[in-house]
């Protein structure tokens, strides 16, 4: 990552709390790796970005991986971090439960104003957060990785790399080598996208897909799936999926009609956390993170 | 905390300033050898924001150590062979203080927890 913060500033408190973080914006030409990137169908030709440090070099500070952050209530993104090596929506500062991680290297003194205040503001922002450790730990690649994996394919020299992060079942749909056919697997990866999930590799859904479901990772579908176990030459499937989606600690099939109607507020979706339904505990997400 | 800021030609507030009550405590390696002023510089300007702070060696860091303190933050230079050859930081896996993790050890450091803010 290089000097500077990418894009404005949102209303998220630690931009204001206690000091109000005044950025001097700048427009810089759009790195070629984002236009580059996997998957990325639009970059403008530049990018508003604020310098938090000045170092005088574009590398040294690093980013945090941009997918996943939004799928787990524990975790957020506070700025991207401008960068020449990665994708576009990388995390320059973000947070994951107890833990801020500010990603730029410099000193306070190469700290520029705006950026020496946002420091202080994370220092008293995560304050917040004690006792509050991450929800999930990160087990599982985020479901935006896997046509990026597949497109890294023909790049790879290991031959076993296909078959490390694609289910057999998948990679048969496809003739050939791995590398002649990665353009179109990343297309039924993106095709397929809200179908994915992973069980060392990523699969496609067919049993949801089987159901008329839209999405394996929004609530109605687990309502919908709920609803089904009332049938009974549907219901071992349905339990089969229920069980593929279910963190065992907190609900199973027999168990989640009742574990949702508790828990319905805190019931949230997670893809790096295993592909699971999970309740984040009374009073986690209590905390506000708008600026008045 | 509402605060008036005199400010020094380093951007730093001074001497004068109401402080942030809060104790953090600094973490590094840097005390060893010529990376000192990286510590120091950091402690300086801690002190001119927080009322209380400490500073510990990184790679001797227990949870006992942060006990007394509100947030803890981990900085610490990389060896000289690789930019990732980092500390190894011992920190129990249900460690709950609340945790600045600073630059390239701090990415490495929370990855290797399992943490979204893992470096990429």
């Amino acid at each position: 990552m290089s000097d500077a913060a990418q894009g404005e500033l949102s209303k998220h408190v630690v931009f204001s709390t206690p000091f109000k973080v005044v950025p001097k914006y700048e427009d810089w030409p759009t790195p070629s790796n984002y236009k580059s990137y996997p998957g990325v169908t639009y970059v403008p030709e530049k990018i508003r970005v604020w310098r938090v440090q000045d170092t005088g070099k574009t590398y040294g500070s690093v980013v945090s991986p941009g997918a996943g952050f939004g799928d787990s209530p524990d975790a957020e993104i506070l700025t991207e971090g401008f960068n020449e090596g990665k994708g576009p929506h990388e995390a320059g500062v973000s947070r994951h439960g107890n833990f801020l991680q500010w990603g730029f290297n410099g000193s306070p003194k190469q700290m520029t104003d705006a950026g020496q205040k946002f420091f202080i503001n994370c220092v008293v922002y995560i304050k917040k957060f004690d006792g509050k450790m991450p929800l999930i730990k990160g087990q599982t690649n985020h479901r935006s990785r896997a046509s990026l994996l597949a497109s890294y394919i023909p790049r790879i020299t290991d031959k076993a790399f296909a078959s490390q992060y694609f289910g057999k079942e998948v990679l048969a749909k496809f003739k050939g080598e791995p590398k002649d056919y990665a353009e179109a697997l990343a297309k039924y990866c993106e095709d397929n996208v809200e179908f994915l999930y992973w069980d060392g590799g990523f699969h496609v859904d067919e049993d949801l897909k089987g159901f008329g479901m839209v999405s394996n990772r929004k609530i109605e579908t687990l309502e919908k799936l709920i609803a089904l176990q009332s049938d009974p030459l549907k219901k071992p499937v349905v339990d089969k999926i229920l069980t593929r989606y279910l963190d065992p600690k907190q609900a199973t099939p027999a168990t989640v009609k009742k574990w949702l109607e508790e828990n319905r507020d805190q019931v949230f979706f997670t893809d790096t956390g295993g592909y699971k339904f999970m309740a984040a505990p009374k009073g986690y997400l209590d905390l506000p993170t708008a600026a008045p | 905390v509402l605060l008036v800021l005199l400010r020094t030609s380093a951007g730093q507030a001074t001497a004068a300033t109401p402080k942030i009550a809060m104790k953090v405590l600094y973490a590094s390696n840097y005390p060893k050898g010529a990376s000192t002023a990286r510590t120091m510089e950091f402690v300086t300007f801690l002190k001119a924001y927080f009322t209380e702070v400490g500073t510990a060696d990184v790679e001797k860091l227990t949870a006992a150590d942060v006990k007394n303190y509100d947030v803890l933050l981990l900085d610490a230079e990389a060896g000289e062979k690789s930019a990732l050859d980092i500390p190894n930081i011992t920190l129990p896996e249900d460690f709950s203080k609340p945790t600045v993790t600073i630059g390239v050890m701090g990415g490495l450091f929370t990855g290797r927890r399992g943490l979204k803010t893992g470096y990429m």
